[in-house]
């Protein structure tokens, strides 16, 4: 719900950070200067983000940075609705020099047995471990997932959607 | 070149890898990496790559401990400018992987190379706590 859609509905209200209308929970979004929409989180990016082939570009401010991000495809388990890991590919340029140029990226939605396996995912220590939920694809081929979260492809994701770079996939969550 | 070595020529002097990195934190982090491109398979492993830059960066770890520790140096030494700018460092030594500079011997060596750093950085932390 917009906050134009939101007035419609509570005319004289300040809208609260949580609202209920007829049973259902609104939570106020953040926004970027830019009017972009910052995550909540990665299960937020993966309900309500963009769609498979949609493409998703904002620009540093402060060093001019061009980052866009395509999403290819979305996996899921058998009879899930939620995805359990999406394929997004990135690329960031800077006064026409290209820094990372369509590379892909994994994003990591939930524990399950697929991403368990495919990304070596280990979720038993929480928020102590390094069960990182930004993945890029150079890792993952080298079974290298659990190391640094400082890498261009992480990072322009972070930039697109506000979620942080080392967001961690915790197996606690439903 | 030989294919023992863990690094590809050429790293140095590719714009590249450098890009959004300030310039005077080149010096520190190549002085670092080239330590890298000096080890062949075989003479120590990933998993030991902590105690091995300790010998061969010496000037980056403080030698009063047996642990790896970071030595920082004087206001604007390269050492400082390095340990205050990891992030940079990781961003660079990834860059090298992303970029094809490592052997397949050598992603090992740099991601244990980032993690030997952070590991370092953290031994740090962990002993102002208890001397402060």
């Amino acid at each position: 719900m917009t906050l134009d859609r939101l007035n419609d509905v509570l005319p004289n209200e300040i809208a609260k950070p949580i609202t209920t209308v007829r049973g259902v929970e609104y939570i106020r979004c953040e926004y970027f200067e830019d009017g972009q929409r910052v995550y909540f989180s990665i299960l937020d990016f993966a309900l309500n983000g963009p769609q498979e082939g949609d493409i998703a570009t904002r620009k540093e401010i402060n060093n001019g940075c061009e980052h866009s991000l395509k999403v290819l495809t979305k996996h899921y388990e058998r009879g899930d609705i939620i995805p359990c890991m999406i394929e997004v590919e990135l690329t960031t340029t800077i006064d026409n020099q290209t820094i990372i140029k369509d590379q892909k990226l994994w994003v990591i939605v939930k524990d399950t047995e697929t991403t368990r396996e495919k990304f070596r995912l280990d979720t038993s220590h929480g928020v102590r471990g390094n069960s990182f939920a930004l993945v890029p694809d150079f890792f993952v081929k080298r079974h290298m997932n659990q190391l640094s979260t400082n890498n261009d492809v992480t990072v322009a994701f972070s930039v697109i959607t506000g979620i942080p770079k080392e967001t961690l996939v915790l197996g606690d969550r439903v | 070149m030989s294919n023992n070595f863990l690094l590809k020529d050429g790293w140095r002097t590719d714009n590249s890898l450098w890009l959004l990195i300030e310039p005077e934190l080149k010096p520190s982090i190549t002085e670092f990496i080239s330590a890298l491109h000096l080890l062949k398979v075989g003479q120590t492993s990933p998993a030991k790559i902590d105690t091995w830059l300790k010998t061969k960066v010496e000037t980056f770890f403080d030698r009063r401990y047996n642990a790896v520790v970071p030595r920082f140096g004087r206001i604007g030494s390269n050492n400082r400018l390095f340990w205050t700018n990891l992030n940079d460092f990781a961003l660079v030594a990834t860059r090298l992987i992303s970029e094809g500079y490592t052997t397949e011997e050598g992603d090992d060596f740099v991601l244990g190379m980032i993690h030997a750093v952070a590991e370092a950085e953290l031994c740090r932390s962990e002993l102002y706590q208890i001397n402060s």
